[in-house]
């Protein structure tokens, strides 16, 4: 449920201020003054209570429009669910439709190339009067962080990571059902383990090695933390009667995480960027197929290959 | 006619761009000097590798878990998306 927020936003004479640090990128918003801000209990973690000295990575205003139409030229992808990109020069639109609000959008936001500057405005027929909004509401917070990442900053993908307490960094990798957040709860027992996201994870490389960042984004398990830790192995969830790791060759590690991975698929530049970079990491450590089943004994074959 | 009508549009293959990929890699193979190779290296004849790809989830297309604050969690259901995701 989300909550008022009051004490994560900053209220001016026209605008409410709030930022948020996810995967390493402060993301600014500017409200307009009417507009009530809400957000999920498990986005407070990500909060800044301080606005960074030199502005946000991702700065974007917010405001309200009475009416929103789609732009006339055919959308560069539309995603088959609740939202359509337009790309131009200037640089691309993202339109947010669903018929449960009409047939108009019901948000529009518009970001520069570099995704460092964004426009957004909310159709003010399609929220509730006086209801509290959360303008990055999935899939916008989302797409802003892939495309943002797709520039040649690290890539996002569908996966459990967490650090172990000798500091070994696993990364599970897994379509929805694979046993993502059945693994967080196994290792949810262990003592000394930090958790950082149980379905959405972002890779990104710092001094030469990769490292992996929680999310908001969290899976059934509910597992959101702001923290990162370095990746040293990675696993490809498979569930199964009993525990099994079977070595994976990096070229097909590399092609299965790329499969996991959120990216802007009508980019060429973006999916060369991905490639290359899931490359990268699967270069950097190990890669197994890991048959489980969900007993405590998963966690200890982990820990056991280790040695 | 809202977008979530329209089908999605065709992108750039992504396995054409694995094969120019890997055309581009080969002739950068056969452009080394021969005594730049390592003479243990067994040869792998290139291959290709079919992965499992969920569309809907790969675009963002289906309905996360909901509970934020807005128009689309406040009525995540059936009604627009067609399959849930963790």
């Amino acid at each position: 449920m989300a909550l008022a927020v009051t004490a994560l936003t900053t209220k001016l004479d026209e605008a409410t201020r709030f930022v948020l640090q996810i995967g390493g990128f402060s993301i600014g918003l500017w409200c307009t003054g009417d507009m009530g801000v809400a957000v999920d209990p498990e986005h407070r973690p990500f909060f800044l209570p301080s606005i960074p000295a030199h502005g946000c990575d991702i700065e974007m205003d917010v405001s309200w429009a009475e009416t929103l139409e789609l732009p006339e030229k055919t959308a560069d992808f539309a995603s088959g669910g609740l939202w359509s990109a337009y790309v131009f020069p200037s640089g691309t639109q993202f339109y947010f439709s669903s018929p449960a609000t009409g047939s108009q959008p019901y948000k529009a936001v518009w970001f520069d190339p570099e995704f460092a500057r964004g426009h957004m405005v909310l159709n003010r027929s399609s929220f509730a009067p006086d209801a509290p909004i959360y303008p990055l509401e999935y899939p916008l917070d989302e797409l802003a962080m892939m495309h943002r990442l797709a520039l040649g900053e690290g890539i996002e993908v569908h996966a459990l990571g967490l650090a172990d307490e000798d500091g070994s960094g696993y990364l599970f990798l897994g379509h929805s059902g694979a046993g993502k957040s059945t693994t967080a709860r196994l290792w949810k027992q262990q003592r000394g383990v930090k958790l950082l996201s149980d379905d959405r994870i972002i890779l990104r490389e710092q001094n030469g090695k990769i490292l992996m960042c929680g999310t908001p984004w969290h899976g059934d398990a509910g597992v959101a933390s702001p923290d990162c830790a370095p990746l040293t192995a990675i696993f490809l969830l498979e569930q199964a009667p009993v525990d099994e790791l079977i070595p994976l060759p990096q070229t097909k590690a590399a092609a299965e995480l790329f499969a996991r991975a959120f990216v802007p698929h009508y980019s060429k530049s973006a999916i060369d960027f991905s490639l290359d970079f899931a490359d990268q990491v699967t270069r950097s450590v190990p890669n197994s197929i890991f048959r489980f089943a969900p007993t405590p004994g998963a966690v200890e074959v982990i820990r056991h290959a280790r040695v | 006619m809202p977008a979530v009508d329209v089908p999605p549009v065709a992108a750039p293959p992504v396995e054409r761009i694995l094969v120019e990929r890997a055309k581009k890699d080969a002739r950068a193979m056969n452009d080394r000097p021969k005594n730049d190779r390592n003479p243990k290296a067994p040869y792998q004849r290139p291959q290709v590798v079919r992965v499992s790809l969920r569309p809907e989830e790969a675009v963002l297309g289906h309905c996360k878990i909901s509970g934020q604050a807005g128009p689309v969690s406040a009525s995540c259901t059936t009604l627009h998306c067609r399959t849930f995701g963790s």
